[in-house]
């Protein structure tokens, strides 16, 4: 039985039948596995972040707001995010093939740690800290910025102040 | 000099085919056991180890020569044999006349079929996740590293899988 065994497997190694993958292979196999995996990631982050969005109330001109962002996403982002998943989780499934992963399972861990986060930075108001946005007038006088480095270049070093006598004309 | 198995690997992996007998030689007998473990069935277990064979050698460039190679050729026969168990949809009871090689006398190999049969049966109570780690511990005589590699769990969680199997055996074995 085991003599069937090793005549088998030594008859397909032998006779070409089968043949050692090359390196390159399992190098881009690992390439695009992490690829397939920020795509996910990154296709996660930016459909929760358009869920988000939508919950959250807009104030006044929500709607049109809401139809500007429609208008300027990446319409292309889509089906690229899906083909990266399903590349992603193909490649894990080919090239790691002696590790037991369920991708469904990392699917689903890395979906529930993403909006696990989302909504923690929501409901923190981390987001109003982290992403705060200011207004031009802020900007202006940030320290540091173009603005101020422009006023700081024409500011003069010293100031001559005119004496009393000189003022009185005497 | 007898060559490792990683190094023998890196000899097949340049061109010199023919060395993968002596890892066939070498792994044919223990993979054929801890697959027959775990399909219950000796048919399937060989069709189990001959595909493992064949899937290690066509991927030998993606083996870690830094790691054990008899650590990764348990890892696939384990995937194999899941795979085929989840083909099957039912777990086979170990068949009564299941023949353990042991290449000692009838007398001692009577008493030794009698005890891994009796052990087989305990074993066969105990749930997978108990009684793998320890069939690769006691029959396969793997280090906890090593059953770590093999099932990719914490070696802390093989400790604790084999101390609660060996408790829940010992329950089973007295009962029987």
């Amino acid at each position: 039985m085991q003599k069937t065994i090793k005549n088998e497997v030594m008859e397909k190694v032998e006779s070409g039948a089968i043949k050692i993958r090359p390196k390159i292979y399992f190098v881009l196999g690992g390439l695009f596995s992490i690829l397939g995996l920020v795509g996910s990631l990154l296709s996660i982050i930016y459909i929760s972040s358009l869920g988000r969005f939508l919950l959250k109330s807009h104030g006044p001109m929500g709607a049109y707001r809401w139809n500007e962002l429609v208008a300027v996403l990446p319409l292309w982002f889509v089906p690229l995010a899906i083909i990266s998943v399903a590349l992603g989780i193909t490649l894990l499934r080919r090239f790691d093939f002696s590790y037991r992963k369920n991708p469904v399972l990392v699917l689903l861990g890395l979906v529930l740690t993403i909006s696990i986060v989302i909504y923690a930075i929501g409901v923190l108001g981390l987001d109003e800290v982290m992403f705060r946005r200011r207004g031009p007038r802020y900007q202006e006088q940030k320290p540091g910025s173009a603005m101020q480095r422009r006023r700081t270049e024409h500011t003069p070093l010293f100031v001559v102040e005119a004496s009393p006598e000189i003022e009185a004309g005497n | 000099m007898k060559l490792s198995d990683e190094q023998i690997v890196g000899e097949v992996v340049l061109g010199n085919k023919t060395l993968f007998a002596s890892i066939v030689d070498r792994y044919q007998e223990k993979l054929l056991r801890y697959a027959t473990y775990l399909v219950h069935d000796t048919d399937e277990a060989q069709d189990v180890v001959q595909d493992s064979f064949i899937s290690a050698y066509k991927n030998l460039n993606g083996f870690r020569r830094d790691k054990k190679f008899s650590s990764w050729i348990y890892r696939i026969v384990h995937n194999m044999s899941m795979n085929s168990m989840r083909n099957r949809w039912r777990f086979l009871p170990m068949l009564p006349d299941f023949d353990w090689p042991s290449g000692q006398d009838l007398e001692e190999e009577m008493m030794y079929k009698e005890k891994i049969k009796m052990v087989s049966d305990c074993l066969d109570n105990l749930k997978l996740k108990y009684s793998e780690p320890l069939a690769l511990y006691y029959l396969e005589e793997k280090t906890y590293r090593e059953i770590s590699d093999i099932l990719r769990i914490p070696e802390g969680t093989v400790a604790i899988r084999i101390s609660r199997a060996k408790k829940l055996m010992k329950q089973i074995c007295k009962k029987q």
